[in-house]
C-alpha cells in the first residue's frame, strides 16, 4: 500500500488525534520496511514482536512528531532506536536458546559448489551483532556513519571498521 | 607487487579516498586480478544490499497492535481516562492549558481567528468534516459540535465547552491574520474535526463504548493542542 505525502500527512494528524483507522493505514504503508529492518538487525525470531512494539511505541509518540522530516523517516529512526535498545535483552534470550554462541562459526564449512552459496540474507544473519547492525544500517538503510555512531553509542571510526569487517566476512560466507 | 590493505577497498566504495589515492587504487585494480576479484565482490554485495526487497511478516500483525493501542490508550499521558463521576481525575487537558497571560492572549487570538472557520466552514476533504457542525449559530460557532459531544458523551462537555467558548468569544478577529496561514491551519483543524465527527457517529451507534469515548477525548485534546501550537506560529498581518 502506498500513500501520497498528502494522504499520509492527513493520516498522521488523524492518528495523532486518536484515530486508529488512520494509524492502521500508516501501518499498512510502513510495516514491510519496519519488519525488514527488525528481521535483519535482530533476527527472524524477534522480528514480528519488534515490529509490533515499534508501531505501539509510534502510536504513543505520535504527539512528538513535528513534521520536520517525513513520517517514514521519523518512524524508521524510532524503529532503529528501539531495536538497538533491545540488543542486550535479545542477546540474553538468544543465549538461553543457543548456549554455544560460536556454534555456527565452528560448524564444518559447506562443500562449495556453484549455485550453493549461502543466501545473502542468511549470510547477513551470520555476522556478529555489531558488524551486522552497522552493515544493515549503512548498506541497506543508507544511514551515514556519523548517525550510526550516534545511534549505537560508538564513534564513527568504529562504525567504519565494523562495516569493513562485515563486508569481508560476507565475502567469505558467500564464496 | 604490493597489495593495498583491504580497508582501502571499503574507503573507495564509500568515496572516502582522496582523488590521488583513488586513482592509484584504480590503477592497481586494473593490474592485479586477485585484488580486482575481492573489490568486485565487495561492490556486488554492496549493490545486493541496496537492492534487498522488503520482507513482510508471516502473519497480519495489525490485530495485535490494535489491541495493544486500545489498552495503551488508558496509560497514554495524552489520554484523559474516563472515571465514574464520583472521582473526577486530574486531567492532562487541564494541566496542559495552564497558560501564562501572554500565551493565553496568543492562543485566544488564534482561537478567535479560526472560530468562524471551525464553526462555519471546513470542507476541503471529502465528507466535509464539519458540515455536521454547521447549525445556525445564534448560540455561537461552537455550540453545534459541543451539542453533539454532549449528546454522545456528557462527561466530555466541559472540555468541549472550553474550546468552543474561546472560539465564540474571539470569532471576529479572523481577518487580522495571514490568509495562507489560515488556510493551512483550517485544513488541519478540518481533519481533527473529522476525527471528532467520526467518533461521535461511532458513539451514536455504540453508546458508552469506552474505546470510542477515549478516541473522542483524544481528538478534542488534539484540537486544543493544535490550536495552542498554532498560536505560537501565526503572525498577525501588520
Amino acid at each position: 500500500m502506498i500513500q501520497s505525502p498528502d494522504q499520509e500527512g492527513q493520516d498522521v494528524v488523524l492518528a495523532a488525534g486518536g484515530n486508529p483507522q488512520a494509524f492502521e493505514r500508516l501501518y499498512r504503508c510502513h510495516h514491510g520496511r519496519v519488519h525488514s529492518l527488525a528481521l535483519r538487525m535482530a533476527g527472524v525470531e524477534w522480528a514480528e514482536d519488534l515490529t509490533q512494539e515499534v508501531f505501539i511505541r509510534a502510536w504513543t509518540k505520535l504527539g512528538t512528531f513535528r513534521g520536520d522530516s517525513s513520517f517514514g523517516t521519523w518512524l524508521y529512526r524510532l524503529a532503529v532506536n528501539l531495536i538497538l535498545s533491545r540488543r542486550q535483552t535479545l542477546k540474553r534470550r538468544q543465549q538461553r536458546h543457543l548456549p554455544d554462541d560460536g556454534l555456527l562459526d565452528r560448524l564444518p564449512a559447506r562443500e562449495r559448489h556453484p549455485g550453493m552459496a549461502l543466501d545473502f540474507e542468511a549470510a547477513i544473519q551470520r555476522l556478529p551483532d555489531g558488524a551486522k547492525q552497522v552493515f544493515v544500517l549503512y548498506e541497506v538503510e543508507g544511514y551515514p556513519h556519523a548517525e550510526i555512531a550516534e545511534m549505537m553509542g560508538i564513534n564513527a571510526g568504529t562504525s567504519k571498521s565494523q562495516l569493513h569487517r562485515a563486508r569481508m566476512m560476507l565475502r567469505e560466507y558467500l564464496q | 607487487m604490493k597489495h593495498p590493505d583491504s580497508r582501502r577497498f571499503s574507503d573507495f566504495l564509500e568515496g572516502d579516498l582522496a582523488p590521488g589515492e583513488a586513482k592509484e587504487l584504480e590503477k592497481h585494480l586494473a593490474e592485479c586480478d586477485a585484488c580486482s576479484l575481492v573489490f568486485r565482490d565487495l561492490r556486488a554485495h554492496q549493490q545486493q544490499a541496496r537492492d534487498l526487497p522488503d520482507r513482510f511478516p508471516s502473519r497480519d500483525l495489525w490485530p495485535g497492535i490494535a489491541a495493544a493501542i486500545q489498552e495503551e490508550g488508558g496509560q497514554d499521558p495524552h489520554v484523559i481516562r474516563l472515571h465514574p463521576a464520583t472521582s473526577e481525575p486530574v486531567r492532562p487537558w487541564r494541566r496542559r492549558f495552564h497558560l501564562s497571560v501572554p500565551q493565553a492572549v496568543a492562543a485566544g487570538l488564534v482561537l478567535a481567528m479560526f472560530s468562524g472557520v471551525v464553526g462555519a466552514r471546513i470542507d476541503h476533504r471529502s465528507g466535509s468534516p464539519t458540515e455536521a457542525f454547521q447549525e445556525p449559530t445564534s448560540q455561537g460557532a461552537g455550540s453545534s459540535w459541543v451539542g453533539m459531544v454532549r449528546e454522545a458523551t456528557p462527561g466530555l462537555e466541559a472540555m468541549a465547552v472550553e474550546v468552543a467558548g474561546l472560539e465564540e468569544v474571539l470569532a471576529q478577529r479572523r481577518g487580522d491574520f495571514d490568509p495562507r496561514t489560515i488556510e493551512i491551519v483550517e485544513k488541519n483543524l478540518g481533519i481533527i474535526d473529522g476525527a471528532i465527527r467520526e467518533s461521535v457517529s461511532a458513539l451514536r451507534a455504540d453508546p458508552g463504548n469506552r474505546f470510542l469515548e477515549n478516541n473522542l477525548e483524544r481528538a478534542i485534546l488534539a484540537k486544543g493542542e493544535y490550536l495552542r501550537d498554532a498560536a505560537f506560529l501565526v503572525i498577525p498581518v501588520s
